[in-house]
């Protein structure tokens, strides 16, 4: 891909947990690597798939939970 | 101050303190997080309904009783107690995840997608089971750290706490879980698109 980043690199910079100085870096070389570019859209189009699968509990199980934090007396725990 | 600017930790305090709607912020902010997570591992709509349950009711106690360590981070820790609560689930019923039927999970989310026509709820829900289908081919390893990088929002960092591994190794097996899925779209000649 570029002897610079790593697919690892890649991923983590899609995460936000590449450091400033190297994300700065990684934005650069994107805008110029079709390889990395490819690469990198490539992931982002997957994850964007992967987040399809994001789902909310039933508000009953929401509500269970908060009763249940008002029924608890400190004093029996 | 929005609820949004106020961290998990101040929450927290006020919570302890009595202020019970801090609670429910707190929930509100986590809660697609923990169960998405959740529902993955487990791979039915009901069971993780109920481990969700058994989750925040074990956070709210600990919490009450004064246990929780401030040290930690709050979204990790629920997810290692909710990842604690399925193992023990499957380990009491000794039966395997299963997927569960489109059926039983669209009771749940009419909502979601009441204004959809009937073609395109059912596309959707067949992409939705084909990429839940893929990622439970997955090496364990690899689905793991897929579903609590992507889904519980952990940092590697903390992936590499919860799983005793290097943080090099959680990021390596994400890698091969992200090459896997897209060799595994590749054979069945899928798109997802």
């Amino acid at each position: 891909m570029n002897a610079n980043f790593t697919p690892e690199q890649v991923i983590l910079f899609i995460y936000g947990e590449l450091s400033d100085e190297q994300a700065q870096l990684m934005r650069k070389e994107l805008q110029t690597n079709i390889q990395l570019r490819d690469y990198y859209e490539k992931e982002v189009k997957l994850f964007k798939e992967l987040d399809t699968l994001f789902t909310e509990p039933n508000n009953t199980s929401v509500q269970i939970i908060l009763e249940e934090s008002h029924s608890i007396n400190l004093e029996t725990i | 101050m929005k609820a949004n600017q106020i961290t998990d930790q101040e929450l927290i305090r006020h919570y302890i303190e009595g202020n019970e709607a801090c609670l429910e912020m707190l929930i509100k902010r986590h809660k697609r997080k923990v169960f998405t997570t959740i529902l993955l591992v487990v791979n039915d709509q009901y069971i993780a309904e109920d481990i969700f349950q058994e989750t925040f009711i074990k956070v709210v106690r600990t919490l009450k009783s004064g246990k929780y360590n401030e040290e930690g981070k709050f979204l990790p820790w629920v997810v290692r107690i909710a990842k604690n609560m399925a193992i023990d689930y499957f380990r009491k019923t000794k039966r395997m995840p299963q997927i569960t039927s489109s059926d039983g999970e669209d009771l749940f989310r009419t909502f979601q997608i009441a204004d959809e026509n009937r073609e395109e709820k059912i596309i959707r829900a067949q992409k939705e089971q084909t990429v839940r289908d893929l990622i439970k081919l997955l090496p364990e390893e690899q689905r793991e750290v897929l579903i609590m990088r992507h889904y519980a929002d952990l940092s590697f960092k903390e992936i590499a706490d919860i799983t005793n591994v290097s943080i090099n190794t959680a990021l390596g097996r994400m890698r091969y879980a992200l090459s896997n899925l897209r060799k595994l779209i590749a054979e069945k000649s899928l798109s997802l698109q």
